[in-house]
């Protein structure tokens, strides 16, 4: 299969340097792909297979359109596969022999920037070096670089939960290496996170160190929080050097490096996450309402991907959260700076995604005018937060930079119906720029002087129904009806014959034709060149613009975070530092807004880590327990985020982690059984929980029998009493564990209040204090519509079994080997 | 025949004057919310009240025991002699509005927790009966839902066919509450979307909440009136006006033209007066029951009432106002603050008055600044700005079409459409002709010109390539029409500096008034600015 054509061979060579990318070799209008890419893409895009003869032999082929190749681009990747695109260097017509065509860009998964999309899209990079593991990120869109290690015992689990919480669309690891192994071998979540991995060559810590240093044009990492972490500096390191090779640029939108340090955040493990319906829905697949969703009145794009940080990443630091929250209130109280706020910003464009498409070469005129136009709005948004007196506000202010200069020069070069390719011109705004003007205004000259041509026609040949008229197979051409073809003369030279008439062109009219087409097309270049000027000065502005995109979007947060209370009617938590929880009528903000007004019912909470921190809520399912442990977490996690919280009063002493055992969902896709699920997070949550966490379980031990379920129920709460000593609310259907709850000194028990009438029993999901009466299991039986015969029945079985109830011993017995379950199910 | 009425028939029928629209159903929960000691009041609507009103707040709640009697005629928590109506405080005392609103509505579902009661309870009725009364878990406060009101009643569903005038009016009775009672935050939910919501801080900020930030009005408050009062009558219509006694509701011709009047001074034709304006009145003296709906109330003493709201508006305004060049004589610049926030009130002041004029009894005084006609008539003098004016004129006319001829012109004119413009030749030829040009295609993207509208005067010196380029280089295809004629009168109008002789200048201004919207131009601008007779005499203090 030896392709002798010299474009064959050509293809051959570009190919052979990019063996495991599908290569769009660029064929005029069309990016083509041969052989076994033609085969992979004809599959994968549904694209009709062609072939190419070269030398007797008939290569496969396949082609995309080039204005379209993005859309189908976009399928490979999200495929997992990586496109290299190959480009003509020079224009076809001028070049002697074969053109030369080079590489320019390759797209990986990660590195994928679209047009459309607005959502966040991660890369990572992780290694092991000296038994710590680092990861490093990176957002295409946002251009942002953040990096951090893991040291301790479970850090692969942290390492893998960050992971799937970050859900990044390529990994990228040494080849050959135990982290490589590691993630191949880990099975993929049920949230269906999928990515691609992608082995590349080791680095080490020095060589990491050096490019970091060169691309940022620094002496020392210290800035960037990194210095003395090898893993996290040979992470970041690995994944700039991938953006390199890729993008065969300089990554010039990735302007500085941050470090994670996680004791700045809240931890939430991936399952707690889920379980909470924070931004993700707990049933895999489904698209059930979210806190995100409730939260989220953002109007930008980036103000959008920021709530989601915000989101994942709950503050620790009291002071932190105070800047945030003042703000919110601010903007709670001054409805009118609020309203215009965010109908002004409404007109931003997804500022840091137009600079990330600049930098990377893939924007369109278009995109800039974008940039131009939303810089305009800035003064405008800097002079309502002028009279802000809250210091997040003030700081967005010197945040947000104007760039007057840049924003006049792109509005006044660049035409609002700008087309996506510089080809054909139409880019420019007149005024803009002399000399093109002069050079349109000969065309168009040229064609008014085309247009009075037929006045003088008709003066001159006397014929008074001359027309001159255009058409674009003949271009212009002077028409005469066959009555007074007689009367044309010598110079008129007939080019095509009509039933009616003949038309007819002129040496002038040839002239003219060809000054407007050489118009055209030196217009034509003159706007590449002003274009790429225009450009040049946007690229020197890259910082101030994804500074200024970053402030507008943490004005939109806050701005959207006081609407939505100010609709909802949530009240400014009182934040502390001690482990206490008092929340006064505090709601479930995602299940209010499901049901409507009127129908929630608002429960106190009430914990303190010193004297009452183990809350045990029993009664019937659907009762409104676990709800109510829900909506203690979303109350925490909006409150450290710095919102508003939908309760009337709310003390929130400020937690360092979050653990929601709550409902039950078969892994098993990943092989594991409900018991194992949660015998795994239950394992989780004892081995990490300190005693500034927050742990909430629900029906625990209902994966196994019921003695087992119970013992090692009621063995966990003790152990959470005991040993860790957080703030814990544990909803149960065992009413044993009651008996727990009034033994032990710092235990509260709680139940959800039902009334059971002729009817049968009402919820009325009010939580109040002491343990509940029954289970009232057969009534929810009955509600749920079991048939009468079955409930009945079971109601028999259980008056019997009930009493037989069983004696203290046996309870006493059932304890002690709890404990020593407990021991065993101590997994590292 | 005659036979006697079911007693379910009497009951709608004769709900039908306490209830005759959701309006008047939205009123009435309301009311009772707030007499429940609400703080918070969400009403939902939808279908223009017609399909669901749905009231729910956290008042104190109705005891399970009382609750099929609240929906019983005649029964009231409100009041229990004829003494208490003397010194009625609450919104409701009827004793009817429940059971009416029970009569007419196919459905009706109360949901309420009392505050002394551990379990709340739900009652459900239909077609006026009580068809389930169970116990239910709910917040504190109560809810009510009304399900298609009036389908009992097809006659009277009949007369309010329109669903969004309903919407409207029920929308409109809310806000009417709202205000009254401002120390309660409100949330109005339309077909599910948020219409507004208030924080209850005040009269103020729920009035902002509402309406979005408009020019500010000013809060007044003496010992019995309080509310807020705009600085100047500038509002095209009265529906910016809110009268309360009590905090209750009401209007008043009397009392409205006592506002009205103290703004006379300033106001012009066509402008109204924003304001809310609450009286604090003994109870004795005001007779809230002289209307099943309680909007009109009678006083006592109506003419001290008169008088003292005259007086205090009065006082008020002019405290805070300008009035404009007189005063500034009188007190000096600096009392009144910057002189941009001056040369604003002066310019809300003069606004057109034109009904009364007719144009030949217009006398031409001269041109200002080039630019500027001046003329005036019987009631006013006119300040028109000749190039706006031109504008607006031209543009009716493009607008009208190609009824006033086309012209041809001497050499055919070729106007390109820009490259990459997503335009294309066909539609632009359209609304060319629609205009009263003639034009044809003659490229790929050029059009020739032949002819155009003809535009009887004024038009010499019209450069039409550079206005179609300037046009076509902007336009997007739906608004070019619109915009064509914009630029178009932009550009073929008269410039500053061109003196128009009598006749043309008198011409002009007959034809602007003969425009359909004379006071602006197609940019906006506005093209005149009147002071009247009356402003002028009373400036220089001549009208004893």
């Amino acid at each position: 299969m030896t392709p002798t054509t010299p474009m064959m061979k050509q293809y051959r060579e570009i190919k052979n340097q990019h063996p495991d990318a599908i290569l769009f070799f660029r064929l005029g209008d069309f990016y083509e792909m041969f052989f076994e890419d033609a085969l992979l893409a004809s599959r994968e895009l549904d694209i009709v297979l062609t072939g190419r003869e070269a030398s007797g032999e008939r290569a496969p082929m396949c082609g995309v359109p080039y204005h379209a190749a993005e859309q189908y681009i976009a399928i490979l990747v999200g495929k997992g596969y990586k496109v290299a695109i190959c480009e003509q260097m020079e224009d076809p017509k001028l070049a002697k022999g074969l053109v030369k065509r080079q590489v320019v860009r390759v797209i990986t998964p990660g590195t994928f920037v679209s047009s459309g999309e607005a959502g966040a899209r991660y890369m990572a990079a992780l290694c092991e070096l000296d038994g710590a593991i680092g990861i490093s990120f990176m957002e295409a869109t946002e251009g942002s670089f953040t990096t951090m290690q893991m040291r301790e015992d479970n850090r692969w689990d942290e390492a893998w939960g960050k992971l799937v919480l970050k859900a990044p669309a390529e990994c990228i690891v040494p080849a050959d290496s135990q982290v490589e192994h590691y993630l191949k071998n880990r099975a993929a979540p049920a949230s269906g996170w999928r990515f691609a991995l992608t082995p590349v060559k080791k680095m080490d810590l020095r060589e990491a160190e050096q490019l970091l240093l060169r691309h940022f044009k620094v002496a020392t990492l210290a800035g960037y929080g990194c210095d003395g972490m090898p893993a996290a500096i040979v992470a970041a390191g690995m994944l700039l050097r991938y953006l390199y090779e890729t993008q065969l640029a300089d990554a010039l939108q990735i302007r500085s490096l941050s470090t994670e340090a996680p004791e700045e955040y809240v931890t939430i493990d991936p399952a707690s996450w889920r379980n909470l319906d924070v931004a993700e829905s707990s049933v895999p697949g489904k698209n059930t309402p979210t806190l995100l969703g409730v939260l989220d009145a953002t109007v930008t794009r980036m103000g959008k991907r920021l709530l989601r940080e915000w989101l994942e990443k709950p503050l620790r630091d009291l002071n932190q959260i105070t800047y945030r929250n003042r703000a919110v209130a601010e903007l709670v109280a001054d409805e009118v700076a609020r309203k215009k706020l965010r109908a002004i910003m409404a007109g931003f464009s997804d500022l840091p995604r137009l600079v990330s498409r600049v930098a990377a070469n893939v924007e369109t005129p278009r995109d800039i005018l974008n940039i131009g136009k939303s810089l305009r709005l800035v003064p405008r948004v800097k002079e309502i937060l002028e009279r802000a007196t809250s210091e997040a506000l003030k700081e967005a202010i010197c945040d947000m930079d104007e760039l007057r200069d840049l924003a006049e020069v792109i509005c006044a070069a660049i035409r609002e119906d700008a087309p996506s390719t510089l080809k054909e011109g139409g880019v420019i705004k007149e005024g803009y720029n002399a000399e093109l003007d002069r050079i349109v205004s000969i065309g168009r000259n040229a064609r008014q002087y085309l247009a009075s041509l037929e006045a003088s026609e008709r003066e001159a040949t006397g014929i008074r129904s001359l027309k001159i008229g255009y058409n674009r197979v003949f271009g212009y051409y002077i028409e005469v009806t066959n009555a007074n073809a007689h009367l044309v003369p010598a110079r008129y030279q007939r080019k095509q014959t009509l039933r009616s008439a003949e038309r007819y062109v002129t040496d002038e009219l040839k002239e003219l034709e060809s000054t407007i087409l050489s118009a055209e097309e030196k217009a034509i270049e003159l706007e590449q060149a002003l274009y790429a000027e225009v450009k040049q000065k946007v690229l020197a502005h890259i910082e101030q613009l994804q500074l200024t995109g970053k402030a507008i979007a943490m004005v939109d947060v806050l701005a959207a975070l006081a609407e939505v209370a100010v609709r909802n009617d949530y009240a400014q938590p009182e934040l502390c530092e001690e482990p206490v929880l008092e929340i006064r009528d505090g709601r479930h903000p995602v299940v209010e807004s499901v049901l409507g007004p009127g129908k929630f019912v608002p429960n106190d909470v009430r914990l303190d880590a010193k004297s009452a921190r183990l809350a045990i809520v029993t009664g019937p399912n659907m009762g409104g327990k676990s709800t109510y442990l829900r909506q203690v977490a979303l109350i925490v996690i909006m409150a450290q985020i710095g919102s508003f919280v939908p309760a009337r009063k709310a003390r929130i002493g400020l937690v360092d982690r979050i653990f929601a055992r709550i409902g039950a969902h078969d892994d098993l896709a990943a092989g594991q059984s409900t018991f194992m699920v949660e015998m795994s997070e239950v394992a989780n949550i004892l081995n990490n929980a300190t005693e500034r966490s927050l742990v909430l379980l629900d029906e625990l031990g209902r994966g196994t029998g019921t003695f087992d379920g119970l013992s090692l129920a009621w063995a966990v709460a003790e152990y959470l009493h005991d040993q860790v000593r957080c703030n814990t609310l544990m909803a149960t259907h065992f009413r044993e564990i009651i008996e727990l709850g009034r033994q032990l000194e710092a235990a509260v028990n709680l139940h959800v209040a039902v009334k059971e009438d002729a009817e049968g029993i009402k919820f009325l999901w009010k939580v109040l204090p002491g343990g509940a009466a029954a289970s009232y299991g057969v009534e929810v039986a009955k509600l749920a519509g079991l048939p009468a015969d079955v409930t009945e029945r079971a109601a028999e079985i259980l008056a019997r079994l009930e009493s037989e109830a069983p004696s203290r011993s046996a309870s006493a017995r059932r304890k002690k080997s709890a404990r020593d379950l407990t021991s065993q199910l101590r997994l590292a | 025949m005659i036979t006697r009425l079911s007693p379910e028939i009497v009951a709608a029928i004769a709900a039908g004057e306490v209830i005759e629209r959701p309006a008047s159903a939205l009123k009435e929960l309301v009311e009772n919310s707030l007499d429940a000691g609400a703080t918070r009041i969400v009403v939902e609507l939808a279908g223009g009240g017609l399909d669901l009103i749905a009231v729910t707040d956290n008042g104190c709640g109705i005891p399970s025991s009382e609750i099929e009697l609240a929906f019983q005629r005649h029964t009231t928590s409100k009041i229990s002699s004829l003494k208490d109506l003397k010194s009625l405080r609450s919104f409701g005392f009827r004793g009817e509005a429940l059971a009416s609103i029970a009569s007419s509505a196919s459905r009706v579902v109360v949901t309420s927790l009392h505050a002394d009661e551990p379990t709340g309870s739900r009652l459900t009725i239909e077609n006026g009966k009580v068809v389930e009364h169970t116990a239910v878990g709910c917040p504190q406060g109560t809810r009510i839902e009304v399900y298609g009101l009036f389908r009992p009643v097809p006659a009277r569903l009949k007369f309010l066919k329109d669903r969004r005038r309903e919407q409207a009016v029920a929308q409109r009775t809310l806000i009417d509450v709202a205000l009254g009672s401002p120390q309660v935050s409100y949330k109005l939910l339309v077909d599910g979307e948020t219409a507004f919501t208030t924080q209850g801080e005040g009269l103020l900020p729920t009035y902002v909440a509402i309406f979005g930030e408009e020019t500010e009005l000013f809060p007044i408050q003496d010992d019995s009136i309080s509310g807020l009062l705009s600085l100047n009558a500038d509002w095209p219509s009265r529906s910016r006006q809110f009268f309360y006694v009590n905090h209750r509701p009401v209007s008043c011709q009397n009392l409205r033209h006592a506002v009205e009047a103290a703004y006379r001074s300033l106001e012009q034709k066509g402008r109204y007066p924003r304001f809310v304006i609450d009286l604090a009145v003994d109870p004795a003296t005001v007779d809230v029951n002289v209307h099943p709906a309680k909007a009109e109330v009678r006083f006592v003493d109506e003419e001290s009432v008169r008088k003292a709201v005259f007086s205090c508006i009065r006082e008020n305004l002019t405290r805070r106002q300008y009035s404009g060049v007189a005063l500034l004589c009188e007190h000096g610049a600096n009392d009144y603050g910057s002189l941009t926030q001056m040369q604003q009130v002066l310019l809300t002041e003069m606004q057109p008055c034109l009904e009364n004029d007719k144009q030949d009894q217009f006398r031409l005084l001269g041109t200002a600044y080039g630019r500027y006609l001046l003329a005036e008539s019987r009631s006013a003098i006119y300040i028109i700005d000749q190039h706006a004016a031109h504008e607006r004129v031209l543009y009716e006319t493009l607008l009208k079409g190609s009824q006033g001829g086309t012209q041809p012109l001497l050499k055919p004119l070729c106007v390109s459409l820009p490259r990459g413009s997503s335009l294309d030749v066909a539609p632009v030829l359209t609304i060319l002709r629609d205009l009263g040009f003639e034009a044809e295609a003659f490229g790929s993207r050029e059009i020739l010109i032949r002819s155009v509208p003809a535009l009887s005067w004024g038009t010499e010196s019209v450069n039409w390539g550079d206005i179609l380029r300037e046009v076509l280089a902007e336009g997007k295809p739906l608004e070019l029409k619109a915009m064509a004629a914009a630029v178009a009168a932009c550009h073929a109008s008269i410039r500053t500096g061109d003196i128009l002789s009598q006749e043309g200048a008198q011409a002009l201004i007959t034809r602007l008034f003969q425009c359909a919207e004379p006071y602006r131009c197609p940019h906006g601008r506005p093209t005149m600015i009147t002071v009247s007779r009356e402003m002028l005499e009373k400036r220089f203090g001549r009208d004893a």
